[in-house]
């Protein structure tokens, strides 16, 4: 289980790290390398270049602003955890980045790392689902912004072009007063997740859901919007109200039989898992009405 | 002072807990090679061509060989020396020689400057397959539609039957019967480090020097010896640092035979260190048994016949073909009174990896069959699960009681001590069943007997040799990894010899030492080697007096050896002890040393009991172990802490066959599930805080009292786990009969069910 022969370059600037990405060879991005190490071990990542960007200055950074939470493409799952901006802007993230593997790994895994081998079992491509996040692009030809329902296409398939980087994720601001909450089920702690949900809802100014982002990992070859369940929730204004629009979650997912669960198996977890975080997100978010 | 008893921490924790380990992937020689095997992607194929032109022009390729490079090595490997050989081994070679007949299975060996390059260049090697049929799955595989040996005409390698009484006629006399079928799956051994194995060779003494991840270094030697066409005197097997082996590294490998043949043929040092994908496709493997079980009881649950028909995968080489089937024949009426009992194993070659010995060996697989039909038949007569084990334990006014069957040992099993009722009631005591918090989940308890089979196999030689500081070196055939022989060994002599354990040298698994040794494997080592050293010390001391008597001038009678002194009788100033006696004795003095075999001839069976109790979510099937109560008859506990880790250690073992671990494979033999990320084992936030309650009785089959007690958390863990599940499942009416038990599974039997 040792790689196979690549070159490997650590460039110090973004400019020299997108031009060597751009330069046709069969380059990978080595960022945290919690998954693109393992997979190299096994043979079942052999590109021809690695390209180190752990150098890269710049790239680390907690932004809050209007806009959302910024996040550039190095922060580690670590600092997800510790960070009060994050905490304060984005809980959901915070919440997320817990269930994150072990310590160790969390200390070296970044959120562009994830955002980009866009696992279906990941934590933080689901956050940015429910989150409608964006993902800034760079290349060397330039600079884009796409939607995270846009960019997650299929089984470990992104819609980011050989010769481009994560740059960053924002994570725009519910409005509040909101609440957030992440339910998952894995076999042993810090495993992929067999089932993940996470859910935000905002109120108005009734006390009624006046918006809801709810997604659901493990269940598809990518992360999905509930969007079945995000249209029922609309209006609700009820614990009992907001766990039985759980309900309308099969309709948003097509898991397939594994080694791990059956479709079913995994269908009924979404269901459970989704009734229980919208429930805990409605509790949050009543308490966040209260407080006012 | 007594040193036996003394919960005394192990000599090399410090050293191995800061990273100053000396494991065989630790060895560096200088001018060394390394090794990666091309293995075979097919579970059954003939191999037709290969082709090794690309990887061998790579740099850093030292060579590539193939089996014709190998020739008169390329024969099939012998077991060394068989523990038990009702049926010959069907053994591999060291390279595949034409066919292969499981995924994994070594067809070329690259030679490289490290082990990089070398898996490059394998990646790099073709070859060339005619695929053939395979059959991976045992049911499949007895119908002998696919064969794995075509020339015998069938894949049932032998069958094994265990009768008492009547048998299973008896059945028709119980007032219920039980029937159930029972699957334990194909499970994976995996020590902490895979295997690995460094050989040198000296052209000048013209001898091969071994370093092996082993459980047994003559095993190995006599292994080589045979492969390789060599006296056995001209190889040295040594044991470094080992990571485990619960079993699976105690046999010759086909990368031991290659990586000596190389060793000779290069004259260079060369080091094969496998890697966790090799474990799981290359070393031996566990369980995969199918049981169609009945159990028959009268109208009060007295167990009136049990009756059982199974099949083993042994995969498809044989190293030790009948041990584990065997066992679990003869372990099946564990701690009960069982009139009338039979049963009839079929050993079922398959397309897979070698089924063998896995800590427990046949045991676990009994016991879960056993213990989940006396579950069953509770609940049919309408009585506790407690209760019916109570009316059907063996009693100490029962004792010496023999069931009636012939042993590993080749004696009939015979309870000689203990008192089983008693370490019952301990566990049922012991085990909260308080208030439950509500929230909403259920709740379930299991508590199960089992019976820890140990020793009883061969013999083990303690030799002893006084050094000129003082220091008592002592040498054993037995091999620790992990147990901490060195500790206990050292306890068990400084004890008889009364001296301080650090005066006590241990050499263990060096077969320059002593002229042979069995190894550490069944849970014999302690039992064996313990009462060897005991058995060594009156000899040695006879030997030290006549020195003593030499240096005072003295007649030998006349020296009597009291609370670690020597003295001469009537003489109340005239003391020495062995340090003493070492540092005054003249230079040109003969060695001082002396020896003793002891021959094991009786099994030692530790009775023991498991409670648990388990929270299980009802709507995701989410299970956790909210208590964990373990009494197991350890017999005389040399070292209570490491004893205690041991049970622990076997416990969580059999909780990750309980709860996670299954290697599948797909029709065509294909193993599905070969990392970590897709076959899981126990991890530490997931187990219990373990209590451990103590009942022992010593042994009374051999002079020191020993018993083993390495695997019976294994045996019982699975068998536990399955029927606290069951309990807290009583509302959905949930039957467990495999394992793993998996929230998955549970939805697959529930999906429809009614909930609570």
């Amino acid at each position: 289980m040792k790689p196979l022969p690549f070159r490997y370059m650590k460039p110090q600037t973004l400019d020299e790290a997108l031009e060597a990405l751009g330069s046709g060879e069969d380059a990978k991005v080595l960022a945290g390398g919690q998954s693109l190490v393992p997979l190299l071990n096994m043979h079942l990542a052999r590109p021809a270049l690695l390209i180190d960007v752990n150098a890269l200055e710049g790239l680390s950074t907690i932004e809050p602003s209007d806009a959302g939470l910024r996040l550039g493409t190095l922060v580690r799952h670590q600092t997800l955890l510790t960070s009060s901006e994050v905490r304060r802007a984005v809980p959901l993230l915070a919440e997320a980045a817990a269930l994150i593997g072990h310590e160790a790994i969390r200390a070296r895994g970044t959120v562009g790392g994830s955002i980009a081998h866009a696992d279906p079992a990941a934590e933080l491509p689901m956050v940015a689902i429910a989150k409608r996040a964006t993902i800034g692009i760079r290349s060397a030809s330039g600079s884009r912004r796409v939607p995270a329902e846009e960019f997650f296409i299929g089984y470990l398939m992104t819609s980011l072009g050989p010769d481009e980087i994560v740059e960053d994720v924002l994570f725009p601001m519910a409005p509040s007063p909101s609440g957030s909450a992440v339910e998952e089920f894995s076999e042993r702690h810090g495993d992929f997740a067999l089932v993940a949900v996470a859910a935000e809802l905002s109120l108005g100014e009734d006390g009624r859901v006046a918006r809801a982002g709810v997604a659901v990992a493990g269940a598809g070859p990518a992360p999905a919007a509930a969007r079945e369940v995000e249209a029922a929730l609309i209006g609700q204004a009820s614990p009992e109200g907001v766990r039985a629009t759980a309900k309308a979650v099969a309709a948003d997912i097509a898991p397939e039989d594994d080694l791990h669960a059956s479709a079913s198996y995994r269908k009924h977890l979404a269901e459970i898992l989704a009734a229980r975080a919208l429930e805990r997100a409605w509790q949050r978010a009543k308490a966040a009405s209260e407080a006012r | 002072m007594d040193q036996i008893g003394r919960s005394v921490r192990r000599e090399e924790d410090r050293r191995l807990t800061t990273g100053r380990g000396r494991y065989v992937s630790d060895i560096v020689e200088g001018n060394m090679v390394q090794l990666a095997f091309v293995r075979s992607s097919r579970a059954h194929a003939r191999i037709t061509g290969l082709d090794f032109t690309k990887a061998q022009s790579m740099p850093g390729v030292v060579g590539i060989f193939g089996p014709k490079d190998m020739g008169e090595a390329i024969k099939p490997l012998s077991f060394g020396p068989p523990p038990e050989s009702a049926m010959e081994p069907t053994m591999p070679c060291p390279l595949a020689d034409g066919v292969v007949r499981h995924v994994g299975e070594p067809v070329a060996v690259v030679v490289a400057d490290n082990r990089y390059i070398a898996e490059a260049a394998a990646d790099a090697c073709e070859v060339e397959y005619e695929t053939l049929p395979a059959v991976a799955d045992v049911q499949e595989a007895r119908k002998n539609q696919v064969l794995v040996y075509p020339e015998r005409g069938t894949n049932v390698a032998a069958v094994v039957t265990r009768k008492t009484g009547d048998g299973e006629a008896a059945l028709k006399r119980a007032a219920h019967i039980v029937q159930e079928t029972f699957t334990i799956p194909r499970v994976v051994g995996h020590p902490m480090e895979p295997r690995a194995v460094v050989a040198s060779f000296d052209p000048v003494t013209g001898r091969l020097t071994v370093e092996a991840a082993t459980q047994g270094a003559h095993t190995v030697k006599m292994g080589l010896a045979a492969v390789l066409d060599l006296a056995p005197e001209k190889i040295r097997v040594v044991v470094p640092d080992v990571g485990g082996g619960f079993g699976v590294k105690n046999r010759i490998y086909s990368e031991d035979a290659v990586a000596a043949w190389l060793a000779i043929r290069l004259g260079r040092p060369v080091k094969w260190a496998g890697d966790r994908l090799e474990e799981f496709l290359a070393t031996n493997q566990g369980r995969d048994q199918v049981h169609t079980a009945s159990l028959g009881v009268d109208e009060e649950g007295r167990i009136v016949a049990l009756a059982d028909h199974f099949l083993q995968n042994v995969g498809a080489y044989t190293p030790e073909p009948l041990i584990v089937p065997a066992q679990t024949a003869t372990c099946l009426p564990g701690p009960y009174r069982l009139p009338n009992f039979e049963a009839t194993v079929e050993v079922v070659f398959t397309h897979t990896p070698a089924c063998a010995p896995y800590r427990g060996a046949g045991q676990p697989e009994a016991t879960f069959v056993m213990e989940r039909l006396l579950d069953r038949a509770a609940d049919a007569v309408g009585i506790g699960r407690d209760e019916i084990r109570r009316r059907n334990l063996v009693r100490p006014e029962d004792m010496p009681y023999e069931n009636g069957i012939i042993g590993r040992d080749r004696q009939p099993v015979t309870f000689r001590e203990g008192d089983f009722p008693g370490t019952l009631e301990t566990v049922v005591e012991a085990l909260r069943v308080g208030t439950s918090p509500d929230d909403g989940k259920l709740r379930g308890t299991g508590i199960i007997d089992f019976m820890e089979v140990s020793g009883g196999v061969l013999f083990e030689i303690c030799r002893l040799e006084l050094g000129r500081d003082g220091v008592v070196s002592l040498f054993t055939g037995t091999s620790s990894q992990g147990q901490g022989h060195r500790t206990s060994w050292a306890q068990i002599a400084a004890d008889r010899l009364q001296v301080p354990m650090d005066q006590v040298r241990v050499v263990e698994a060096d077969t320059d030492t002593v002229p042979m040794g069995l190894g550490t494997f069944a849970s014999r080592s302690t039992i064996t080697a313990g009462n060897a050293i005991v058995q060594a010390v009156a000899p040695f001391l006879d030997k030290c007096r006549e020195e003593v008597a030499a240096l005072w001038e003295a007649s030998p009678e006349d020296v009597l050896w009291e609370d670690g002194f020597f003295r001469l009788a009537g003489v109340a100033d005239r003391a020495m002890d062995l340090r003493t006696l070492a540092v005054s004795r003249p230079l040109d003095a003969p060695l001082v040393e002396a020896s003793a075999q002891f021959m094991d001839a009786n099994t030692s069976f530790g009775m023991g009991c498991h409670g648990v109790r388990v929270a299980v979510d009802p709507e995701t099937f989410q299970i956790s172990i909210e208590d964990y109560v373990i009494c197991h008859d350890a017999g005389v506990r040399v070292n209570p802490l490491l004893a205690e880790g041991q049970v622990f250690g076997g416990t969580v073992q059999g909780l990750g066959t309980a709860w996670y671990e299954a290697l599948r494979f797909d029709a065509q033999g294909q193993p599905l599930n070969t990392s970590f990320m897709d076959y899981l084992v126990p991890g530490s936030a997931e187990m219990p805080d373990f209590r451990l309650v103590k009942r022992d009785f010593p042994s009374s089959s051999n002079p020191e009292g020993l018993k083993g007690l390495g695997e019976g958390g294994t045996t019982a863990a699975g068998a536990a786990f399955a029927s606290a599940v069951e309990d807290a499942l009583r509302p959905f009416g949930v039957k467990i009969t495999s394992l793993p038990v998996t929230p998955a599974s549970i939805f697959a039997q529930v999906k429809g069910g009614v909930r609570p």
